[in-house]
């Protein structure tokens, strides 16, 4: 394959999963009105849950194999939909009512360059040089291998467990949608060409950011916050992680913080419901703590609607739709999260870390055990200039200004900013 | 709280904020020209040579006469060559999908107990990864068994 029939073939990939979510947020109000780059970023993320949930379905429910014909249908439902539904769904705007200052002109365009120069460097790097990547070479790479030539999830090599597997449980969103890629184009089995698949996150990951921070804390301080980001080596050019490298945590993160923002923050509409729910499915296949994370953030909005529930006993007034939205974000959730726990069951366990070893009583002794342990060690990461350039000494700062600022200072909201500033 | 106190604190935000960018834009900006230049320098290598350039010549060329000899659904027996299993993990990589069997460090086999495993699930493989002095080879399993039971 020529050089330039590689990258074609990766960028068409891409596009394709960005295609299929773009048809998908033409359902979703609070998407759809979005400025284009926008909801481009929420569209590549609905695209890859949705192409990666429905062929890892179809390929252990249904027995269908990994083929182009496969990947071709179930990219083309979302589409076909969209079109002939013609107008999309209506909802709120989201562009600025009102006209920028110049000083926020300037930021947005500033983080905007930066942005675009990063991403190109991280791509050109993703186009030209296989994966070096720790994790991926030790498991998603092989997973991928083992899935292409099986044409399945359930590929022998992962069911036999005589066959040296390293954590072989470990769920294969990234390398399903890798496959599909590669069936699809029909290329070999060149990391290169997959490796695009994970760099365009680093786009999402800053459209998304100055998206949820926008509303909260204006254009300059979102357009600081991406521009942070940019900066941030831990994020973009860490080989132990970021988006130079093919580790599903930057997918899972986003997966998972996109749905946690969808099921929180959008409206309570079945529409927004039904796409955070798949996010969060999404997360919970890509990477094993998904699973957790997920349940977590479906628990707290099933405890939302049942708060809702008694607030309407004594009298407060009861909007029907928080119930269907809550239950449309747990039927889509519980799909994948059925789908992880059916496929995981058929495969050994070997050679794996010990999260199937966990249980509650474990987890609370062993953390009492291991966090005078693992607290120094946490902290010394966090102070590795060479990942997070002083970055963690900046949040407590900016998190103390900025809600002087803004005025949202809360246990809740810190906590939800814990929980993001972790992933 | 006061306008002229959150204007200051929106200042002081700002600042802190424009002030890590300033400080990390050096390192950053290096990376950035390194993963251009790498980017342009080597966008054209054909894969043997990409995979060269990464994972060297030595590792590479141990590979491809392993990848040449066992089919790429066959089998092997892998056993590392040293104590550091991530030789080994790579090595299951980039022959995957080669089903791999660990039979461990080399160091640590125990010949009776292999000989018995050879010998009632027979493959006809067995890959040393990353010797400490020579890339990752192949080698027969008869004579494995037979250097393994030498003093």
């Amino acid at each position: 394959m020529s050089t330039a029939a590689r990258i074609v073939a990766s960028l068409g990939s891409v596009t394709l999963f960005a295609a299929c979510g773009f048809a998908l947020t033409a359902f979703v109000p609070s998407l759809c009105k979005k400025p284009l780059a926008r909801r481009l970023a929420w569209a590549y993320l609905l695209g890859l849950a949705y192409v990666g949930v429905a062929l890892y379905a179809l390929s252990h429910w249904a027995g269908a194999d990994l083929r182009r014909g496969t990947v071709l249908a179930v990219c083309a439902v979302p589409i076909v939909l969209a079109a002939w539904r013609g107008r999309p769904a209506r909802g709120e705007s989201d562009r600025p009512g009102g006209r920028a200052s110049r000083i926020q002109r300037a930021a947005c365009v500033a983080a905007a360059a930066a942005g675009a120069l990063v991403f190109l460097a991280v791509l050109s790097h993703a186009v030209s040089g296989v994966e070096t990547g720790f994790d991926p070479r030790m498991t998603w790479n092989p997973a991928a291998a083992y899935v292409r030539a099986a044409r399945t999830v359930d590929a022998p090599a992962l069911l036999d467990a005589s066959v040296y597997v390293q954590n072989p449980r470990y769920p294969l969103l990234l390398p399903v949608l890798r496959v599909a890629g590669e069936e699809v184009f029909d290329t070999d089995d060149d990391e290169r060409f997959s490796r695009p698949l994970y760099a365009l996150l680093l786009p999402v990951l800053l459209l998304l950011v100055f998206d949820v921070a926008q509303p909260f804390a204006g254009t300059l301080a979102a357009a600081l916050t991406a521009f942070v980001v940019i900066f941030l080596p831990g994020i973009v050019f860490d080989v132990g992680g970021g988006a130079i490298t093919s580790y599903s945590d930057l997918p899972m993160g986003l997966l998972w913080g996109g749905g946690l923002v969808l099921v929180f923050r959008a409206p309570w509409r079945l529409p927004e419901a039904l796409a955070g729910g798949l996010l969060l499915g999404g997360a919970a296949l890509a990477k094993t703590e998904g699973l957790l994370l997920g349940a977590v953030v479906v628990a707290i909005a099933a405890l939302r609607v049942a708060r809702r529930l008694v607030a309407r006993r004594r009298g407060s007034p009861w909007r029907p739709g928080i119930a269907r939205a809550a239950g449309g974000t747990l039927a889509v959730f519980l799909f994948a999260a059925a789908l992880n726990v059916s496929w995981r069951v058929g495969v050994p366990n070997r050679f794996s870390e010990t999260w199937d070893d966990v249980t509650l009583r474990g987890l609370i002794s062993g953390m009492a055990a291991r966090l005078p342990v693992a607290l120094p060690l946490i902290g010394r990461e966090m102070a590795r200039p060479e990942i997070w350039s002083g970055f963690w000494w900046l949040v407590p700062v900016i998190f103390i200004l900025g809600a002087r600022v803004t005025g949202c200072l809360s246990i809740g909201r810190l906590f939800i900013a814990a929980i993001y500033a972790a992933r | 709280m006061s306008a002229a106190f959150r204007r200051a604190a929106a200042f002081l935000a700002a600042l802190a904020l424009a002030g890590f960018c300033v400080a990390a834009a050096p390192r950053q900006w290096t990376l950035v020209v390194q993963s251009l230049s790498f980017g342009f320098a080597h966008v054209s290598d054909p894969l043997p040579l990409a995979r060269r350039v990464h994972y060297g010549p030595r590792f590479m060329r141990g590979i491809d006469e392993i990848a040449a000899v066992i089919p790429p659904d066959g089998s092997y027996w892998l056993v590392d060559g040293n104590e550091n299993a991530a030789e080994g993990y790579f090595v299951r990589s980039a022959l995957a999908p080669r089903r791999a069997h660990y039979l461990g460090h080399v160091s640590s086999i125990d010949a009776g107990a292999l000989r018995l495993v050879l010998s009632t699930k027979p493959v006809g493989f067995v890959v040393l990864a990353w010797q400490p002095d020579g890339p990752p080879a192949l080698v027969d399993p008869r004579r494995f068994l037979k250097d393994l039971a030498a003093p």
